[in-house]
């Protein structure tokens, strides 16, 4: 994984997980609302796939803002939290892998965020499942999370298109970035 | 590959710093302790949180044991409770009334469980990020991960303040521009595409030239030259 | 003993126009070359394609000697910096070269030494002045022992004693035999070094010769220059002296800002900026405000401005406290590295974002452009602009809204001799209707411009009337 990304793609990732992380924690204190962090998690890996055009960025986005936030004690910290910003990431990178060439840049960013969000229900369904929660109660909490988890999830997509727009104009998205298409 | 010409010295005015070396040994092998502390905790709050998924409800008693004096000593390294507490309402409240909405009473035990069980995934994680501090964790994780990583995760909290501090500038500079961009304007949606515009745009570009400068300035250091590093005897 | 040439090198910028063409130069050991040039003519890119060339696509040939090793200094030592100590920034090139940690602290320390830092090794970078800090960059370099020094713009970034310093420790290196590339506006502090001076024009260096130089001092009448760092010491006795209260003909001008028994303080720390007596600012003057770097001139700015809280005492800005958001068109403010407000499709559209807010008329954008000579960059995307263009556009869509009170921090860095000029005669035809301007900088500037100067020593900000003012 070294090899595919260069330090300046690298540093870049790392800030954008960074950014993620410290307005998670600005955030949560003043909304209440589940699935927020799913705006802001699709908006910042969704960038990070703009800005390098690599299949695994948003894997190590990801990751990194897991790690941040483990470092940092945001949230309850820990492990969990790795994979709270993880598995979203890797689902979306897994998505990613069977439609990196179809349907045009902002239907794809959208079908990646859905991915992105039933990921995360999935993740808090399986968490509630494996302390024993009724199937039922699980079920309901998943259709819930995955509900807000998309609606927030598409609406930071949908910004993603506009961002790359203006990125691209200003060239500055390098040669590998996702420029013309 | 680049080679240091010489590397026998001039005898400078190193008096100041000399005498600090004894002291900066000292601090080494304190570091070394406290490195090997953390790395335990990582490991021990790991283990206590899937340990609560996987125990058996007879022996739920014990691990609510070893949680509870977790919280104690958190509680005694003036940890701030409230995200706890918090968390357990609200985990509580939603359980709880679910349960009651879908069986009424009858099952409000096993819903007791369940958040009892939820608090304790929650709890080591919670300890281990109030008990140990950021710089012994991250130092843990970079042992971990691949160096270019490692310095990115390094590099990242080290730019933290930097990044923390551009958003306040950018934000501020552009209020005084006239973007309707203050909290009372933000309650209203329409004016939130203006602070992705007018903030977190020019954000992202700081990024970006942020990343490409250190990145150069990291290379021209010979950062690429090799993947593998030796590292500062004194952090 | 030849280090680097460049031999008959091209570049293209984007994908018709040359930014080089046919350039050559050639550096010896012990050499001391500097490179002048009009903002956005490509110096920045020059150093860079110098230092690493096998990241540009350019047409020629750069030759490197075997011996040659590079450092390079570029403009802003805050995104250079990677670690967190000085130690441990100096070592960083040693742990990527594979020095054993054994090894590492003779070097370190030798390497310090060499730029007069000596300080324990666990100093945190965070605590060192900027002046101390373009040092650190200068021991991480030399701690390789490089044989070539390129460094970007000193001048606008360091103040005086920085300049000194650096002089001092450039000096020591070409004796030994070292090389040095300076790319500067201002070639003057660093005279006593440069052997070769070169204009970078069309893309071709050629020598600077004397019609360039008259030009120069054409321009100092006005400009930057007028008080070299030498004549500082001076210009408190023989320029300035205290204002007493009255003592200027205001003209029943109104008094736009006043301060008075003000203490900038964060807290668990010793007081940064005192204000004892009251001062003031009225319509139509401009106020130089002077002090070495880090002595609180932004965080003064901050708290004029209503962004920043903490403080002590009274501050009146238009008659009001300062709150962010209340002075709406009456007020701008140009920050340090205004790059970072620019976010518009167009040069255009970023000056009329604030027209359009304020509801001002639309044409102001188009008059400021044409006053500023910014008119052929009107539709370019701010961002493919030099540093210094993106600084003057900032400016540029500050002032359209024509306010009351105009605060610029530290706005000349990066402005070279073709706009400085220009952006003076906006100031001048500002204040001559009515503005009140602050401009902020870390060395006496524009004697003849300014009404009065704010000095800001020991902690202590005092008022001074400036004798040759226009006031």
């Amino acid at each position: 994984m070294n090899s595919r990304f260069n330090l300046h793609h690298s540093l870049f990732i790392g800030f954008c997980a960074t950014l993620l992380v410290v307005i998670k924690s600005m955030l949560r204190m003043k909304l209440g609302l589940s699935g927020h962090s799913m705006f802001l998690m699709s908006l910042f890996y969704l960038v990070c796939y703009g800005a390098t055009n690599k299949v695994g960025s948003m894997t190590l986005c990801g990751l990194l803002a897991g790690l941040l936030a483990m470092i940092l004690g945001i949230g309850k910290g820990g492990f969990l939290i790795l994979l709270k910003f993880t598995l979203p990431a890797i689902a979306m990178d897994i998505g990613l892998l069977f439609i990196a060439n179809l349907f045009s840049l902002k239907l794809r960013l959208i079908l990646l965020a859905l991915i992105g969000s039933i990921a995360w229900a999935v993740k808090s369904g399986l968490q509630d499942f494996l302390v024993g929660m009724d199937i039922k109660i699980v079920l309901i909490q998943f259709g819930v999370n995955s509900l807000s988890g998309s609606v927030f999830a598409v609406l930071g997509a949908l910004l993603v298109p506009l961002i790359l727009k203006r990125l691209d104009a200003h060239d500055l998205l390098t040669k590998n970035g996702m420029r013309n298409k | 590959m680049i080679s240091l010409k010489s590397t026998k010295h001039k005898k400078c005015r190193l008096t100041v710093i000399a005498s600090s070396v004894g002291e900066i040994n000292c601090d080494v092998f304190h570091s070394k302790i406290k490195l090997i502390i953390c790395s335990a905790a990582i490991i021990f709050s790991i283990v206590l949180s899937m340990s609560a998924f996987l125990v058996q409800q007879e022996n739920l008693a014990y691990l609510l044991l070893v949680n509870v004096f977790l919280l104690f000593h958190a509680w005694c390294r003036q940890a701030n409770l409230a995200p706890l507490i918090k968390l357990f309402f609200i985990q509580s409240l939603v359980t709880v009334g679910l349960y009651a909405l879908l069986y009424g009473g009858e099952r409000l035990f096993e819903a007791i469980i369940v958040v009892t069980r939820i608090i304790l995934v929650m709890l080591p994680s919670w300890w281990l990020a109030c008990t140990q501090s950021s710089h012994q964790i991250s130092q843990v994780l970079g042992l971990l991960l691949p160096t270019k990583w490692a310095f990115v995760v390094t590099t990242s909290i080290k730019v933290l303040p930097f990044i923390g501090q551009e958003v306040r500038d950018i934000y501020h500079i552009q209020c005084l521009r006239g973007a309707r961009i203050t909290p009372k304007e933000l309650i209203n949606p329409i004016n939130w595409y203006e602070l992705v515009q007018c903030v977190l745009f020019p954000l992202l570009i700081q990024l970006l030239s942020l990343s490409k400068h250190i990145a150069h300035s990291a290379n021209q250091r010979h950062f690429d030259k090799s993947s593998k590093h030796t590292h500062w005897p004194f952090n | 003993m030849m280090l680097l040439a460049l031999h008959q090198v091209e570049l293209q910028q984007g994908n018709s126009t040359y930014l080089y063409q046919n350039l050559n130069l050639q550096i010896n050991a012990g050499e001391c070359h500097c490179i002048s040039g009009v903002t956005g003519c490509g110096k920045t890119t020059l150093l860079q394609l110098m230092a690493m060339p096998n990241q540009f696509n350019y047409q020629g040939e750069i030759t490197h000697s075997d011996e040659l090793i590079i450092g390079i200094i570029m403009q802003d030592p805050h995104v250079q910096l990677i670690r967190e100590t000085i130690g441990a920034e100096v070592a960083f090139g040693l742990e990527n070269l594979l020095v054993r940690p054994i090894d590492m602290l003779p070097l370190v320390e030798q390497a310090l030494t060499k730029v007069g830092l000596v300080l324990p090794l666990n100093t945190p970078v965070d605590h060192l002045s900027l002046g101390q800090k373009y040092r650190l960059m200068l021991a991480a370099q030399l701690v390789f022992e490089p044989n070539l020094i390129l460094i970007d713009e000193p001048w606008a970034q360091l103040d005086n004693q920085g300049i000194t310093d650096l002089c001092k420790v450039l000096l020591d290196l070409l004796n030994t035999g070292v090389g040095v590339v300076i790319v500067e506006h201002n070639t003057y502090p660093f005279t006593q070094l440069i052997n070769y001076q070169w204009q970078l024009i069309s893309g071709t260096l050629i020598p600077a010769n004397k019609e360039i130089s008259s030009s120069e001092d054409f321009i100092e009448n006005i400009s930057r220059h007028s008080v070299s760092q030498h004549d500082i010491d001076k210009i408190p006795l023989t320029m300035t002296h205290p204002v007493k209260q009255g003592a200027l003909s205001l003209g029943g001008r109104p008094c736009v800002l006043s301060m008075s028994g003000l203490t900038i303080q964060f807290a668990n720390q010793n007081p940064l900026l005192h204000i004892n007596n009251n001062v003031t600012m009225h319509s139509g003057d401009i106020v130089g405000l002077f002090g070495e770097n880090g002595c609180g001139k932004t965080n003064l700015f901050n708290r004029i401005v209503g962004v920043s809280a903490g403080y002590k005492g009274q501050i009146s800005l238009l008659g009001k406290t300062p709150k962010l958001g209340i002075f709406g068109a009456n007020l701008g403010f140009l920050m340090q590295r205004p790059s970072r407000q620019l976010f518009e499709m167009t040069v255009q559209q970023e000056l009329e974002f604030s027209l359009k807010r304020f509801g001002l008329p639309l044409s102001n954008a188009t008059d400021i452009l044409t006053q500023l000579n910014l008119m052929p960059l009107a539709l370019h995307s701010p961002h493919k602009l030099s540093y210094g263009q993106q600084h003057l556009v900032a400016f540029a869509s500050v002032l359209c809204i024509n306010p009351k009170v105009l605060l610029l921090d530290d706005p000349f860095a990066g402005l070279d001799d073709n706009y400085f000029p220009l952006v003076i005669k906006a100031l001048k035809h500002f204040s001559e209707n009515g503005g009140a301007v602050i401009f902020s900088s870390h060395r006496h500037i524009l004697s003849s411009l300014i009404s009065k100067c704010w000095l800001i020593e020991r902690q202590q900000l005092t008022e001074h009337c400036v004798l040759n003012g226009t006031s």
